[in-house]
């Protein structure tokens, strides 16, 4: 399974004001390997992830999903980098029944992962959820449809020590072959725990790609491109 | 010397447990505060109780001995997510919005607007929509707008979640800028990311505790992520 993007280009408007947020980017996201997409602030990151998640449609270039079989229908789950984005229920019990199937099961499964128990959890509203909870409750929802594709916008943003330690550990456990995981994140943390593939943005455009192991022990690039100071 | 006081604070959402339980602080104009606690402890209820956002079930928070709920616009407030506190069409508009409201003259407006486009390197995104920013730089727009009501106390909650290495070093440096000028209390889950501190508080269970670095560095573990 590859999720494939073919020089995409997108462009902001405002008023007469136009600002080119991504430029020719071109990727392919294989199944199997955590994927991080990191960049400096403005750099077209989230964009990038509206794009390649289908909530955004490129002026130009096309993004597809290879499937292991002919005529599978992929799906795509998308975190908002405000995860609070993702709510519409008046209960956090209520937001897992609106997955269908055995999702809300599932859910149940990943909220135990991340180390959170159902009795604190599912009578919440989810607007007044903390920001560290209403990620956790985001992410949990995403991966409780089961997607293919599962792409998510800075999920440790805001965790304290012990939930980034168990989201760390939830999506090391999500990846798979048949699964595509790509994170957009500044989090050299979570990219050293979890390794994989990093592909940098700057300017809209692909700067750099490569293992996230060579990523981080490149001191200039990580500088060069606001990674760490 | 301003002084925001909050004494014996109770406060709870609904019917759900208490929060807050005779909570007591002092945060006094120059002084910078760190209130460091785990998700869903209650530290951007704290900050809304402190800004006058919220009314305590019990207690009271004052500025100067006044209710802060009758001083609006004396403390500031950066939230998390900065699309809560944007709603105009341009970054220089954004900031001047609530210099206009108050009446404020345009010749008055102006130099101040500018210094702050200046100070937080807004200045190139001057006339973009903030819908088009990144976090980070939304970030430092709702900073520099809430300057613009030259406050007497600044809550930040966790307001550089969103930032990357350069605009995390830039909003620290603002903020040792304006350090004399507020009081501060700045908010996080990670105890390694913050401003430098005169004094670090450790939220817990409803209580808040002032601890030494080594404690800090004990009670919440870590190998915290940076």
């Amino acid at each position: 399974m590859v999720l494939a993007a073919r020089n995409l280009k997108f462009v902001w408007r405002s008023g007469e004001s136009e600002i080119e947020a991504v430029s020719g980017f071109s990727a392919e996201f294989p199944g199997g390997v955590p994927h991080f997409v990191c960049g400096p602030s403005g750099s077209g990151k989230t964009t990038l992830g509206y794009l390649l998640s289908g909530l955004s449609a490129p002026d130009s270039g096309s993004v597809s999903l290879q499937t292991a079989s002919a005529g599978e229908r992929g799906n795509i789950a998308y975190v908002f980098q405000f995860a609070e984005d993702l709510f519409f229920e008046d209960t956090v019990a209520d937001e897992l029944k609106q997955i269908g199937g055995d999702g809300a099961e599932r859910a149940l499964e990943v909220f135990a992962q991340l180390g959170i128990r159902p009795s604190e959890i599912l009578a919440l509203q989810p607007h007044r959820l903390s920001a560290g909870y209403a990620r956790l409750t985001a992410v949990t929802l995403q991966m409780a449809r089961d997607p293919q594709v599962l792409i998510l916008d800075e999920p440790t943003i805001g965790l304290d020590w012990r939930f980034h330690r168990s989201m760390t550990s939830a999506l090391r456990n999500w990846v798979s072959p048949s699964r595509i995981l790509i994170v957009i994140t500044h989090d050299l943390d979570l990219m050293r725990e979890l390794g994989g593939q990093a592909w940098v943005v700057s300017g809209g455009r692909l700067a750099w790609s490569g293992e996230v192991a060579s990523l981080l022990a490149d001191v200039s690039l990580l500088e060069k491109f606001a990674l760490r100071f | 010397m301003a002084d925001l006081t909050a004494t014996d604070v109770s406060f709870a959402f609904g019917h759900q447990p208490p929060l807050f339980d005779r909570l007591n602080l002092t945060v006094r104009t120059g002084e910078a505060v760190v209130l460091v606690g785990e998700n869903g402890c209650g530290k951007t209820t704290l900050l809304r109780l402190l800004a006058g956002m919220l009314e305590p079930s019990q207690g009271v928070v004052c500025l100067n001995g006044t209710p802060v709920t009758e001083q609006r616009g004396r403390v500031g407030i950066l939230f998390q997510n900065p699309d809560h506190q944007m709603i105009a069409p341009t970054v220089e508009e954004e900031i001047a919005l609530g210099l206009e409201l108050r009446g404020t003259p345009g010749e008055v407006m102006r130099p101040v607007v500018d210094g702050l486009l200046e100070r937080f390197a807004l200045e190139p995104m001057r006339t973009r929509s903030p819908e088009s920013l990144s976090g980070g730089q939304k970030q430092r727009v709702a900073l520099a707008a809430i300057m613009a009501f030259r406050p007497l106390f600044l809550l930040f909650d966790e307001p550089d979640s969103y930032l990357d290495a350069p605009s995390r070093r830039d909003l620290l440096s603002a903020v040792e800028e304006i350090r004399g000028e507020v009081g501060m209390v700045w908010t996080t889950p990670n105890p390694r990311r913050r401003p430098r501190a005169d004094c670090l508080l450790f939220l817990e269970r409803g209580r808040i505790r002032e601890l030494s670095e080594s404690e800090l560095t004990a009670c919440t573990q870590t190998d915290v992520p940076a």
